[in-house]
């Protein structure tokens, strides 16, 4: 394997399973898609149809936007949360967003630390919260996606239907869009809680999620 | 020579491809939430 091969390989290999992901839920959602229109007569997609529709734009914010509101509240939430003996936790006594001379900023930075770290104004801030605030902005951005989309969707049937269409700012009170933004958050949050318990007592030689094979089951914060 | 070479190349990692697969995933999620708000406010 090359050497840069090798060196984003997690990277790589996530973004190229994505992608395969993404091909195959197309065309699994096509056939699904016409397979209700035909049941009632309804208008059948093609293709490149499908994949500029507001059903397939749906159905892929929203999943995005759980992923991305998993990711946002795992990484704000161990700020302060800490799981005794789980890897996802901090120390229990490092709870709290931690010292400047421990996040090596300001006065305590490095010569290679990244040049924001060393500022001691607005970029230092911005800079210390950059993760979570860009988890966050994607987050709310695939929201409003999944809710424009699920809209227009929405439409699409009750105009099929015979019903009345209904306002954007209506729709976001709907049964329909509650019901999808939830079935994707619950299953998030269980992955996480899940994650955070199992790692206690289990283990996986090798992997970065994992203490190691013979860490104690009461030791927080450590990783392979 | 040789020696100093491969250790400033190893001090110095060529952070190229780095940058491009973090622009990467930004530009997928910035382009994918993009075309399907318009997607959704045009109703196709």
């Amino acid at each position: 394997m090359r050497p840069w091969v090798k060196e984003q390989s997690l990277t790589l290999f996530f973004l190229v399973i994505f992608a395969l992901s993404l091909v195959g839920q197309s065309f699994a959602g096509l056939h699904d898609f016409n397979e209700e229109q035909a049941s009632h007569g309804g208008e059948q997609y093609s293709y490149g149809r499908f994949l500029v529709s507001s059903e397939f734009g749906g159905d892929v914010m929203e999943n995005w936007q759980s992923e991305f509101l998993q990711f946002s509240l795992i990484i704000l939430a161990t700020v302060w949360f800490v799981q005794r003996g789980s890897t996802e936790s901090k120390k229990l006594e490092d709870a709290g967003r931690e010292s400047d001379a421990k996040e090596r900023v300001g006065e305590h930075a490095s010569p290679k630390s990244p040049r924001w770290a060393k500022a001691k104004d607005w970029r230092r801030t911005l800079y210390e919260n950059s993760l979570g605030l860009a988890m966050v902005a994607i987050f709310f951005g695939t929201w409003f996606a999944q809710s424009l989309t699920n809209w227009t969707a929405y439409n699409n049937r009750q105009t099929e239907h015979g019903e009345p269409v209904v306002t954007w700012v209506s729709f976001l009170g709907r049964p329909d869009f509650w019901n999808r933004t939830f079935q994707n958050w619950q299953s998030e949050f269980l992955a996480v809680a899940t994650m955070a318990a199992f790692s206690i007592y289990l283990r996986q030689r090798g992997s970065a999620e994992s203490k190691p094979v013979g860490a104690p089951d009461d030791e927080t914060g450590s990783s392979s | 020579m040789e020696a100093y070479i491969r250790e400033t190349a190893e001090a110095r990692p060529n952070l190229g491809v780095v940058r491009t697969l973090f622009a990467l995933c930004w530009l997928v999620i910035v382009s994918g939430v993009a075309f399907y708000t318009v997607i959704g406010v045009t109703h196709h």
